[in-house]
């Protein structure tokens, strides 16, 4: 005789669907590069603006650090936060390095997109699938993303430099909504 | 709404709970409908009321679907109050789950039970407290991971990263052994009446065995100032996260002969929690040599963490002798996953046979 058993879960909330990007062909005056504290964020996204430059002539970059290596999981905090939306026109986060820091940029990416400013997070590729599945537990899906190597931090200056200038048109893609 | 699937039988239940990832990898109990609201009617509570949201996936930790989890895990009526004030803790925005559940590090939540409830329960604070072999603390713990997993979302290499994961995610649960402590219980320190019943969570790393004497189980040669250097020594270990951080509530479990040893050598709880906190500090120096990242530049001789006394959680539990446990923690989160105390909320189901 069939049995009847519950299937052990709940309903989830319904997840906002991400749908920000700049304007097609449109040059920012101004990008943040938001670094989250994991070691070699912030020297990294130096040299992704470095790359991002000659895609975007005239462009300013503005370097920022969320907190220090023990707040990765915390998503971006007041001033910080309005002074980024006040002063720039689309944010890249670094970095998905680890499950915690990739919970925190994907929750600095909705604070981003609730304020309307369009970002794209760099996440590493074992952290891929994973950085889809928490930015819609946390209320998004479809946050922009941008696919980097495992590991990036610590591999020097060289590989890192290569690495930013590879993924460099995939950004400018990913903030003007552009289909690859 | 818990929703509800046919098969042909339980073992092709079983199956498919298996094959939907329903399950910690080991067989359930089959939540068919009839154990799910005998499960139900125990927690004393409607099945559509929701205890909470639970981290990564929010997802709502109604009554209902924590009983079909708790039925999984092997629980009895009798169990199902703690299991609810358990849940209800993890989702408290202080226990910061989500972060808890998403790490790369093996941290997961620890129960620890006080109060009437204990006995009424079953449960064993005494030898091999942490299991295996006690049936109400390995069912309790477990419901709470298949909570975890179900309801909250956390999967291993999905949502859950932890690295090596930890048999501690299985089941972590034990009664504090009142009755042989020295010290009040752990909820009355926190708060409670010592007639009320109380779980407390803390989110630490598996298990650590510490020896506090010079030979194992030579409980002879134990001194009070040889226990607090051991455990004090295991607290701050220098490839634990907490050591650095100095954030994070971290545990230290006593037998109860280590506990009467120091309680005699006039000991509180709290003068414990100061001397450990002080014998498991490093220099400045020692720490940022082997992390720059998260230690700063200052004095090299300053003593570091400088973790609050209050944040090393003391119990007593298992057998006598002389191994003491100690969990650090991660020590990363917006609240630092505090440890949180619930009351249990006993004798509120109904007057049905069978139940509590």
């Amino acid at each position: 005789m069939a049995i009847e058993y519950a299937i052990p879960k709940s309903l989830t909330r319904q997840a906002r669907v991400y749908d920000l990007g700049l304007p097609s062909g449109a040059v920012p005056r101004k990008v943040g590069m938001l670094a989250n504290g994991f070691p070699d964020a912030e020297k990294y996204l130096a040299k992704q603006a470095e790359a991002l430059a000659p895609h975007w002539p005239g462009t300013h970059f503005r370097i920022s650090k969320k907190a220090g290596a023990d707040q990765l999981n915390i998503g971006i905090q007041e001033p910080l936060l309005s002074e980024i939306v006040e002063d720039c026109d689309a944010v890249v986060i670094a970095w998905g390095h680890c499950g915690s820091c990739t919970s925190g940029i994907a929750r600095d990416a909705i604070a981003f997109a609730e304020r309307g400013i369009p970002s794209v997070m760099l996440v590493c590729e074992i952290f891929w699938e994973y950085s889809a599945w928490i930015g819609e537990a946390l209320g998004m899906s479809n946050l922009a993303r941008v696919r980097l190597p495992f590991p990036v931090a610590g591999t020097g200056e060289t590989a890192q430099r290569n690495c930013a200038q590879r993924i460099a048109p995939e950004i400018v893609q990913n903030l003007h909504k552009i289909q690859c | 709404m818990l929703t509800y699937d046919l098969a042909e039988d339980e073992e092709a239940a079983l199956e498919r709970l298996h094959r939907d990832q329903c399950t910690d990898g080991l067989p359930v109990v089959i939540p068919t409908r009839q154990r799910v609201e005998v499960m139900v009617l125990a927690g004393g509570y409607d099945g559509d009321v929701s205890l909470g949201a639970v981290g990564p996936s929010q997802a709502a930790a109604t009554i209902e679907a924590v009983a079909a989890n708790a039925v999984m895990a092997g629980c009895l009526p009798d169990h199902f109050p703690i299991v609810i004030a358990a849940v209800r803790a993890v989702c408290d925005p202080r226990f910061d789950l989500t972060e808890i559940q998403v790490t790369t590090h093996p941290i997961t939540p620890m129960i620890l039970v006080n109060g009437p409830a204990r006995l009424q329960a079953g449960m064993s604070s005494g030898y091999g407290a942490f299991g295996p072999g006690h049936r109400a603390n390995a069912s309790i713990g477990r419901a709470l991971r298949l909570v975890l997993m179900n309801i909250g979302g956390g999967r291993a290499g999905i949502s859950d990263m932890s690295v090596m994961g930890s048999p501690a995610k299985f089941t972590f649960c034990a009664a504090e052994n009142e009755e042989e402590s020295p010290w009040e219980p752990l909820h009355v320190s926190r708060g409670f009446k010592a007639e009320q019943s109380a779980v407390t969570l803390l989110a630490v790393e598996g298990p650590h065995s510490v020896l506090c004497a010079p030979m194992p189980d030579d409980c002879t040669h134990m001194s009070v100032s040889a226990v607090l250097d051991a455990v004090g020594s295991a607290l701050g270990g220098l490839g634990a996260n907490s050591t650095y951080l100095g954030k994070g509530d971290v545990a230290v479990i006593f037998n109860p002969q280590t506990a009467e040893l120091l309680a005699s050598g006039g000991l509180t709880r709290r003068t414990l929690q100061v001397e450990l906190t002080a014998r498991s500090q490093h220099s400045r120096a020692v720490l940022r040599a082997r992390n720059p990242f998260l230690i700063p530049a200052g004095p090299p001789e300053e003593r570091l963490p400088l973790r609050d006394p209050e944040t090393i959680v003391v119990a007593v539990a298992g057998g006598r002798g002389n191994y003491v446990m100690v969990c650090p923690t991660l020590g990363a989160s917006l609240h630092h996953h505090t440890s949180l105390t619930r009351e249990i909320e006993i004798n509120q189901s109904c007057a049905l046979p069978g139940i509590a």
